[in-house]
């Protein structure tokens, strides 16, 4: 038998073939190939937490505490920043690497030795007076804290003494001031001109939604003579800090009193500009005291509303409610999950794939854990246009408020008018002869100056025609668990979570609001134009309008008061602050208005 | 009635059940001294003991309404929720005294041309086991407990329904099933789930997960939704089930979506509009079992009964439906199909304390939540399934199972693979796993001993099963010893244990080809063609495979490039599923040629002699 002998074995040639080849795979390749320093900078850039600590005890080999976190995975938080700001990172995902670099400063912070200057600046930072919005604001103590700044974080409604007074106290290199309404830019101007009279020349910056670079930088930079500055984001004021520590900021300080001298004129010419413009004002003036009312009709039937007075509604459904929930404003606007940077498809993906399932875990819990408890105030209440005044009555006799106008109440509110509603007591529809009425309430509403000269007040009959109308008035919380689970989330440095949560009881509020809108049509009668989308009701797709104070066509939160007088949300456990705000956070309220010509407008 | 005899029903009739039992029940008794006292107000299946004529009421209105089925007023009947009311050691009873009552009723209208039937209801009560709010086997008692007094008091069938935790289906599902072989009357079981507005179930199940979930037990005759929502709402996933489900579909809407106004809900669904949507679901979808939930009226039903009257036998609707199920396994959330296209499914191997370090250092450190953790990231790199193995030297493996499985089982969103040589290990594993899973695995190689202990448990709680090709004489080797092998197992299986030729995954298992051992030289290849057998053998079967053994003792980069052409071609030959690490695996055009070449060789063993 001959000897049989292998020339060629697949497995000696694989073997020799791989023999010096490193291991080629998909993606594994790329991240087992970094360096130690990369891996810690792409943990902050991924947000990878998880096993954070064994790179950080191979990486304190070689380097301090100090150098792990300012050389290391600072320069991975800026990344993060530079991604974010053109936006092809997420907030979601930047609060998930701001998440990881607490972790990693956990860790190494025991490891510290306390030597000098180890802290890179220390910031006051305050939403001001009157403003109760914080998530803007603390995602600033967010980017900062984790990149190694101390933050004194005041909270909302913080006066301005105050802020000055904790400035002093901690030594603070600047301070940060922050607010969403209108209204707070105002009060930042007044701020900063009080610290001027007082001669506080501590560097500023400013953010919020209602603010521009050029109101800052133009308004408001004359009104302080310490450095001043616009944060667009968090990571501005990232930047900002930065600037001061580094000296920067002295030098564009001077930069700015250079040009501050050469714009002297152009604010002169501004005057000029302005003092134009309040002679145009001064001559529409004019005109609306002739035009005392727009052509809206006069003659539109008013509808008969199943009660008179006003009720509380608890219980409600989240399901019910979350119909109505806006989630383009809440998945873009409150998490800021941009279309910027990215695909069509690739932005359905992320939607379908993680978006839109997070949003289902989220609802899941809230309802698990009842941190939403929504509640509802509404009634309606007679009425009659005086000019641009809005009057609403009660009966004369204090007793008939609280009793018989309750028992006017129909048996069973239905939501779509179906069951019967209890006659109302007199051929007016009025709960009580017209002579037993007062006056309990009266709105000033503004009038257009132009266009079409439309006030409020014009949607309803007036004093003169003897008839009498009706308007609806609505109190919606979902209550201050709400708030005080969020920030209780953000105590414990759960970031998003924090922003997933916040986002979702604030859209929630909106959503009960609609929701309630929705009702009060459909017990009026007016429901029939109902738009069938629900995505269309966002966008007016209905008969009639809901106006909140604060508004175009109804500015004075002031007002807020009176809508306190009529329904007393107290008890449904709101309050209103100084400032007028409604507590807690996640509360709205609104006047509903039945006219079909009712829809927003501006007032200029 | 069996379920065999309500299958044959089905193929004659669309069957209606009555209406809203609970806000009937409201209307008839409304003073403390109705529900037997002040404490008890509220407490609706009490009345079956303190005022049997309000229920009665109900049942005549809705038989007169023309009804086939009605329901037991005992939705609440559980110990577990009675004992909110102090009446815990009552359930029996008031399960029983609720049959009685509705049998009473229904065989006063039963004539020979309308036969009147019963069904016990067996809600969900007020805990959710995959939320930890109670353990599976107390909730199996309860159920237990529940069925004994249903049956003994005459129904003719069971309705677990408006379920919101297939983990608490499950357990009612084992209670009805123990019931059976403890030597109760063997009835129909219908199981109904609520699919919550949201569009899930409450856990966040979704439709497909839970048909993949329910579909495996045979006892479980009819299968559908009720409550939450109107029929309009249901659309979407009638649809759904009309297209997919084997089993006969069951449908049964509440009137409308509650208004919740002054804390009191309105349903406002007329019976027209009732009548226009369930109209359209038997005729034009194929649902065969029709009734109203929550705010439906004797008025409303009628209008069901009219529909069923009217439907021609031989219709879509009266059996005719063609559906198209894919076997799948599920988790909680969502199901994953066992062969996809393109092949293979991908089963995460890290899960495993014997296969990776970093699992098994998890597991020493009692890290559980980093054990979560470490599933989550093989979702991330493109695993369909994970496998779990918490077996380790020295360690409580029940302890330990029962630790990790109540937390991937809410945290994980991928179906498991429980991997264990402990039969009470999977028991306990099953028991908190709310979706379908499969038990990894039997084998012969003590005879029929393994089977034996497994296969019940795979079919008490819906588990496929992984057979590995291994009998008395070890490991087989061969193409054709591994077939006998899978032979035997699937006869078995099939023959004695009543397990479904889809519920099987073989694996032919794999020897390195690293070794260079003669008697391995030709292993991957037997491998590849014992899957093509046992494929073309039993076509609803799945295959599985190790994959990575065959690279065994090879430097790295080889064995990612040997893995990758061996997965090439026994996905070729029809493998459905591979133990793989997703991450190093390669699309064979990632790979260069000459190395591709060399590993097809090795493979297929194409050495090259000399005669010398």
């Amino acid at each position: 038998m001959p000897d049989i002998k292998c020339i060629y074995d697949p497995l000696v040639e694989l073997m020799n073939f791989y023999a010096d080849k490193k291991a080629v795979t998909a993606q594994e390749s790329a991240v087992s190939q970094l360096s130690l320093e990369d891996k810690l900078k792409r943990r902050i850039v991924d947000g990878d937490r998880i096993g954070i600590d064994n790179d950080l005890k191979k990486a304190l080999n070689t380097y301090s505490p100090l150098q792990i976190i300012n050389e290391i995975l600072l320069d991975g938080m800026r990344v993060v920043g530079e991604l974010f700001g053109s936006g092809q990172m997420q907030l979601p995902f930047v609060l998930q690497s701001a998440e990881t670099m607490k972790t990693a400063v956990k860790y190494l912070e025991p490891l510290m030795e306390r030597v000098e200057g180890m802290q890179k600046g220390v910031m006051v930072l305050a939403t001001v007076k009157g403003d109760v919005h914080d998530i803007g604001k603390n995602l600033v103590d967010i980017i900062l804290t984790n990149n190694g700044y101390k933050v004194i974080n005041l909270g909302i409604k913080v006066p301005v003494e105050q802020i000055i007074e904790a400035s002093g106290m901690n030594k603070a290199d600047a301070i940060g001031m922050s607010g969403l309404l209108v209204k707070s830019t105002v009060i930042m101007k007044e701020n900063l001109e009080l610290m001027e009279q007082r001669g506080i020349k501590t560097p500023v910056v400013l953010g919020g939604a209602a603010l521009t670079r050029k109101y800052v930088e133009q308004d408001l930079r004359r009104a302080y003579t310490g450095y001043l500055s616009y944060a667009n984001d968090a990571f501005d004021g990232l930047r900002f800090m930065e600037d001061i520590k580094s000296g920067k900021a002295d030098v564009q300080d001077l930069k700015r009193v250079v040009t501050s001298s050469s714009s002297l004129n152009k604010s002169l010419e501004l005057n000029e500009v302005e003092t134009r413009n309040r002679k145009s004002e001064a001559n529409k003036q004019n005109l609306t005291a002739v035009i005392s009312r727009s052509k809206v009709r006069r003659d539109v039937p008013v509808p008969n509303p199943p009660f008179w007075g006003s009720v509380v509604m608890e219980d409600l459904k989240l399901e019910k409610i979350w119909e109505y929930l806006n989630e383009v404003a809440l998945i873009r606007g409150q998490w800021q999950f941009s279309k910027k940077g990215r695909k069509e498809d690739e932005y359905n993906n992320l939607l379908e794939t993680e978006i839109l399932p997070l949003l289902g875990r989220l609802k899941l819990r809230v309802k698990r854990e009842k941190i939403f408890a929504p509640k509802v105030v509404y009634g309606y209440f007679p009425c009659q246009a005086d000019g641009n005044d809005l009057i609403l009555y009660r009966p004369k006799d204090e007793e008939e408020l609280y009793g018989k106008w309750k028992s006017i109440r129909r048996k069973q509110a239905t939501g779509d008018g179906r069951e019967e509603a209890e006659p109302a007591p007199s051929a007016s529809g009025l709960p009580l002869p017209a002579s037993d009425l007062t006056e309990w309430v009266r709105f000033q509403f503004p009038r257009q100056t132009d266009e079409r000269f439309l006030c409020i007040s014009d949607f309803f009959r007036s004093t003169d025609s003897g008839e009498f109308d009706v308007i609806a008035v609505q109190a919606v919380t979902v209550g201050q668990r709400a708030t005080q689970y969020t920030k209780e989330l953000f105590e414990a440095g759960d970031y998003q979570d924090y922003l997933y949560l916040h986002g979702l009881s604030v859209e929630t509020a909106e959503a009960l609001a609609e929701y309630w809108h929705k009702i009060v049509r459909t017990e009026l009668g007016i429901h029939e134009k109902d738009a069938a989308e629900t995505k269309r009701l966002f966008a007016q797709g209905y008969q009639g309008s809901r106006y909140s104070f604060g508004y175009p066509a109804c500015p004075n939160l002031e007002d807020q008061q009176k809508i306190f007088e009529l329904l007393k949300p107290e008890r449904i456990s709101m309050t209103l602050t100084e400032e007028f705000q409604l507590v807690p956070e996640q509360s709205t309220t609104a006047i509903i208005v039945h006219h079909p010509d009712a829809k927003y407008f501006n007032i200029r | 009635m069996t379920g065999k005899e309500l299958l044959s029903i089905l193929r004659y009739k669309i069957l209606v059940f009555d209406g809203a039992t609970g806000t009937s029940l409201q209307n008839q008794a409304s003073n403390p001294e109705d529900f037997g006292g002040e404490d008890l107000v509220g407490c609706n299946e009490y009345l079956n003991i303190s005022c049997p004529s309000a229920p009665e009421k109900v049942h005549r209105s809705f038989l007169e309404a023309g009804v086939d089925v009605v329901e037991t007023n005992s939705f609440g009947a559980t110990s577990i929720v009675l004992s909110e009311y102090g009446l815990g050691d009552r359930a029996y009873e008031i399960n029983r005294a609720a049959a009685e009552i509705a049998c009473r009723t229904a065989s006063g209208y039963t004539t020979a041309d309308h036969l009147r039937y019963v069904a016990g209801s067996m809600g969900p009560t007020t805990k959710l086991p995959s939320l930890g709010h109670i353990e599976f086997d107390p909730m199996k008692e309860a159920y237990k407990e529940q069925a004994f007094g249903l049956i003994d008091g005459g129904v003719d069938l069971l309705i677990v329904e408006t379920c919101q935790d297939l983990l608490q289906t499950k357990a009612a599902l084992a209670a009805i099933q123990e019931c059976f072989a403890e030597g109760r009357r063997e009835v129909a079981v219908i199981v109904s789930i609520t699919i919550e507005t949201m569009g899930t179930m409450l856990m966040g199940t979704e439709m497909s997960a839970a048909l993949t979930t329910i579909e495996p037990y045979d006892i479980v005759t009819v299968f559908g939704m009720n409550c939450a929502t109107g029929p309009k709402e249901m659309e979407e996933n009638i649809r759904y089930l009309c297209e997919n489900s084997p089993k006969p579909v069951f449908v049964m809407p509440n009137a409308g979506l509650p208004e919740n106004v002054g804390g009191k809900a309105c349903y406002h669904l007329t019976p027209d509009e009732l009548e226009f949507w369930m109209h359209r679901y038997v005729t034009e979808f194929g649902v065969s079992v029709i009734g109203g939930c929550c705010g439906t009226t004797p008025e409303h039903i009628s209008r069901l009964v009219r529909i069923a009257s009217a439907v021609d036998p031989g219709s879509i609707a009266a059996g005719g439906r063609s559906y198209d199920y894919t076997p799948s396994v599920s988790s909680i959330y969502s199901n994953v199909a066992l062969h996809l296209d393109p092949p293979p499914v991908i089963v995460g191997e890290r899960c495993n304390a014997n296969g990776s370090k970093k699992f098994k250092e998890l597991l020493l450190a009692e890290d559980y939540d980093g054990m979560v953790q470490l599933g989550k990231e093989q979702m991330k790199e493109g695993a369909h399934i994970l496998d779990l193995c918490v077996a380790y030297v020295g360690r409580d493996e029940v302890r330990d199972m029962i630790e990790v499985m109540k937390r991937f089982n809410t945290q994980v969103a991928l179906p498991l693979m429980i991997d264990s040589t402990e039969h009470r290990v999977i028991e306990e594993a099953l028991k908190r796993y709310a979706g379908r899973a499969i038990v990894n695995s039997i084998n012969m190689e003590d005879g029929e001993e393994r089977m034996k202990k497994v296969l019940p448990l795979c079919k008490k709680y819906g588990a496929a099963v992984i057979a590995l090709t291994i009998d008395e004489t070890g490991m087989a080797k061969t193409r054709d010893k591994k077939f006998d092998v899978a032979k035997r197992i699937h006869d078995i299986a099939i023959g004695t244990y009543g397990m479904r030729e889809e519920d099987l995954i073989y694996d032919t298992l794999t020897f390195t080809l690293g070794s260079g051992d003669e008697e391995f030289r030709k292993a991957g290849l037997e491998t590849i063609e014992a899957i093509r057998m046992i494929k073309a053998a039993f076509p609803r079967s799945h295959t599985l495979l190790g994959v990575s053994n065959a690279s065994f003792g090879l430097n790295q980069s080889a064995r990612h490039v040997l893995n990758s052409v061996f997965l090439h071609y026994a996905v070729e030959a029809g493998l459905d599923l591979a133990i793989v690490n997703a991450q190093k695996i390669m699309p064979l055009y990632k790979i260069d040629e000459r190395g591709r070449e060399i590993s097809r060789e090795l493979i297929f063993d194409e050495r090259k002699f000399e005669t010398v």
